[in-house]
């Protein structure tokens, strides 16, 4: 910034050099996070003879036949309802147990508090493939195979890890004399953790909650695991219904990947504001 | 009011989706025993869906089974796309005890640990049946026995010519097909001189063209029991010198290259020589330049130092399986469903549909496809018949083939050195 002023207030030579390397740096960036996106959605639109000739070049005739074909072929409605439902219980869920987890470690003082959250923390150093067995044992005993609620369950309880370090971190950055007043003024434990921190830890919240909506929208071992039915399907199985053992429709899959991703965009656009206030303010310091 | 409305919102989702999954719960397996005169359902989580060649026919012929057995036996489908994924969900259906009714499997080493387990159906007895023996290709049976008994019904094979793209040749100025290695080396350089790559090579996933340019190098080289002798074999270390001379007579971006660039480059007539299952011919004919199908001629493996030549790549692809059933009603709609599905009229519809081959014996004359009926009859006439790598070695060595090819290729590693890590990743995981 100071770059700009100088540049603009006394013209000069390096203050344009500077301005253009600013611009360059930024472009760079720009072209590096959009490229692939933008190569995806062009790739869509083209016929596979034309991706196997030049992954490059632009479609002769746009494809959108690609696009009925993700929907129709895969049934992708029907799966991107049931990942939404999944995706936003287990996010909600695992935001509420993780904030309830998070105040206990963070405000109470009892023995073996840091060795219970190391422990508690090390979940997200296990590979997740590593637990199929264990898992798949579980929910078979308990009746809960080939339904959405496994998913819901499983992906509320993988997230956790993570979810409680990012807000344990932004609750440990809050005064504790705010909590302190309230606890003068009679405020009880629910109202403390519901009243004070809660609504104090909103962005921490948001971005515990961006972090597990996409690693649930992603997932797909466990929901191929541990669903059957067509109807229990999520859009990651549905995005993978274009390749098989030997081929891939490549154009209709980057078509189903296209839509899959748009809620996520959505989502980012809807809360980016929260998302960067919290990546940035002290969140996920941990 | 907003407040209220999220909150409306939330629940709705929440209530309609927990009220939608209700009722739904069950056991992948579909366990459970059947009671006398109930319809017996059996549930198969197949590969051969969604997109896959086979998927329209093997779908119709499994309808067809449910409607000739309608009443007794039911199938019930279940779609899985994902190969990996598939790979994974069987182990550990397997590992929990609760194996598929019925399901496939690629790899014979993974039948083999499968079947460890003892949650096979041993299907010995229906595979020795006088009408399913005379189905199977002559001794295809016996090779798919672990310790004598059969637990897997061998069906999908993978039979693999040398393709070569005869215009491109010419153009070159390479005159017949080459058989044996020198020849090959000298239509590369023709073919090099003319700026066409003389062939397509991969190092990326499971490198698996190039893991079949390796197969043809070590049948070339050691005949027909070179993975019976193991690593010891000299052949295993001259057919790592063909690979690196292979990958000076390929394309500039070979090394960390996948399927997708290895079939650009063939389907695009900018590589000359190729090899992959018959199963690739349907998409050479799709996705290929305009008249690449037909300027197709087929080989069979090269010889080396005057010896090996003529041979042909073939493996069993997929084999059939049964998960042991307790329940005899369960057991015997198995087996009625894996006689059915190896009638060999119906294994002709699906090879015309797909361009897959099979275990099953099949009357080339009534192949559609000319090359496909083609590589049936070159295969027939074969000098010997061989497994390719990444079948014939444990899973560790075949997961570990990449990496290495691409050392060896790069120059960072020797061909013995080469040889002698994969010795010893298969020593460490036996």
């Amino acid at each position: 910034m100071e770059g700009i002023v100088k540049g603009k207030a006394g013209n000069s030579a390096s203050g344009v050099l500077c301005l253009i390397l600013k611009w360059v740096i930024i472009l760079l960036f720009a072209v590096y996070t959009l490229f692939p996106l933008l190569w995806l959605l062009i790739t869509s639109l083209k016929t596979n003879a034309e991706y196997f000739n030049n992954p490059f070049s632009f479609p002769a005739v746009p494809q959108f036949q690609n696009y009925i074909n993700a929907f129709s072929q895969a049934n992708l409605g029907q799966m991107i309802w049931n990942s939404v439902t999944v995706a936003v219980i287990a996010t909600a869920a695992n935001v509420f147990v993780a904030a309830m987890a998070s105040y206990a470690i963070s405000r109470f003082d009892f023995k073996g508090k840091e060795i219970f959250f190391a422990i508690f923390s090390a979940g997200v150093m296990v590979p997740l493939n590593a637990l199929m067995v264990p898992y798949f044992t579980i929910f078979s005993r308990i009746g809960l195979l080939d339904s959405m609620n496994a998913l819901r369950i499983l992906y509320t309880a993988i997230g956790l890890p993570i979810a409680v370090i990012i807000i344990r971190g932004f609750m440990d950055s809050l005064p504790r004399e705010i909590e302190e007043a309230a606890y003068i003024d009679g405020c009880g434990f629910f109202g403390r953790f519901f009243q004070i921190i809660l609504p104090l830890s909103k962005t921490g919240l948001i971005t515990a909650a961006t972090f597990q909506f996409i690693t649930c929208w992603n997932e797909f071992v466990y929901a191929n695991l541990l669903t059957s039915s067509p109807q229990n399907k999520t859009i990651q199985i549905g995005i993978r219904y274009f390749t098989n053992q030997f081929t891939t429709d490549y154009v209709s899959m980057y078509a189903a990947i296209i839509i899959a991703i748009v809620p996520s965009v959505l989502g980012y656009a809807f809360f980016q504001k929260q998302i960067i206030s919290g990546m940035t303010s002290g969140a996920v310091k941990g | 009011m907003k407040k209220w409305i999220a909150f409306s919102l939330a629940a709705a989702i929440g209530v309609l989706s927990f009220t939608g999954c209700s009722g739904q719960t069950g056991t992948a397996s579909g366990a459970g025993s059947s009671q006398a005169g109930q319809e017996v359902t059996l549930t198969f989580p197949c590969i051969w869906v969604g997109s896959d060649s086979k998927a329209k026919v093997f779908g119709e012929m499994v309808a067809g089974f449910n409607t000739e057995y309608a009443g007794k036996y039911q199938i019930k489908l279940e779609e899985q796309t994902d190969y990996d994924a598939y790979r994974d969900k069987i182990r550990t259906l397997i590992s929990t005890g609760a194996a598929p009714d019925l399901f496939t499997v690629q790899d014979f080493p993974d039948l083999e640990l499968y079947a460890s387990s003892g949650k096979l159906m041993n299907l010995t007895d229906l595979l020795a049946e006088s009408d399913m023996a005379s189905r199977f290709e002559d001794g295809i049976v016996e090779r798919a026995q672990i310790d004598g008994a059969n637990y897997a019904m061998p069906y999908e094979s993978a039979v693999v010519p040398i393709m070569y793209n005869q215009k491109l040749l010419e153009e070159a100025g390479v005159t017949s097909i080459p058989t044996t290695y020198d020849e090959f080396w000298d239509a590369c350089a023709k073919l090099k001189a003319k700026n066409i790559f003389p062939t397509t090579q991969m190092t990326s996933a499971n490198a698996w063209t190039s893991m079949l340019w390796y197969s043809y190098a070590l049948a070339a080289c050691g005949g027909a029991d070179v993975y019976k002798n193991g690593f010891d074999d000299p052949a295993f270390e001259k057919a790592a010198e063909i690979m690196v001379k292979l990958f000076q007579n390929t394309s500039s971006d070979a090394v960390g290259a996948d399927a997708t660039v290895v079939n650009g480059h063939f389907f695009n007539e900018r590589a000359a020589i190729y090899t992959n299952g018959s199963w690739i011919l349907g998409r050479i004919k799709k996705e290929g330049v305009q008249g690449l199908y037909d300027n197709l001629v087929l080989a069979p493996g090269l010889s080396y130092g005057g010896k090996n030549g003529g041979a042909y790549i073939s493996t069993i692809q997929a084999y059939l399986v049964a998960g042991k059933q307790d329940d005899p009603q369960k057991a015997e709609a198995a087996k009625a469903f894996l006689r059915y599905v190896s009638d060999p009229e119906r294994v002709v519809e699906l090879a015309n549909s797909s361009g897959a081959l099979f275990a099953i014996k099949m009357d080339a004359s009534k192949i559609a496809d000319p090359l496909q009926a083609e590589i049936v009859k070159q295969s027939a006439a074969a000098s010997f018949m061989i497994g390719h790598f990444q079948g014939s070695v444990p899973t560790a060595v075949a997961n570990e083939f990449p990496a290495a090819l691409e050392s060896l290729v790069i120059g960072d590693i020797t061909p013995a050195e080469f040889v002698q890590h994969l010795k010893e990743v298969k020593d460490s995981n036996s």
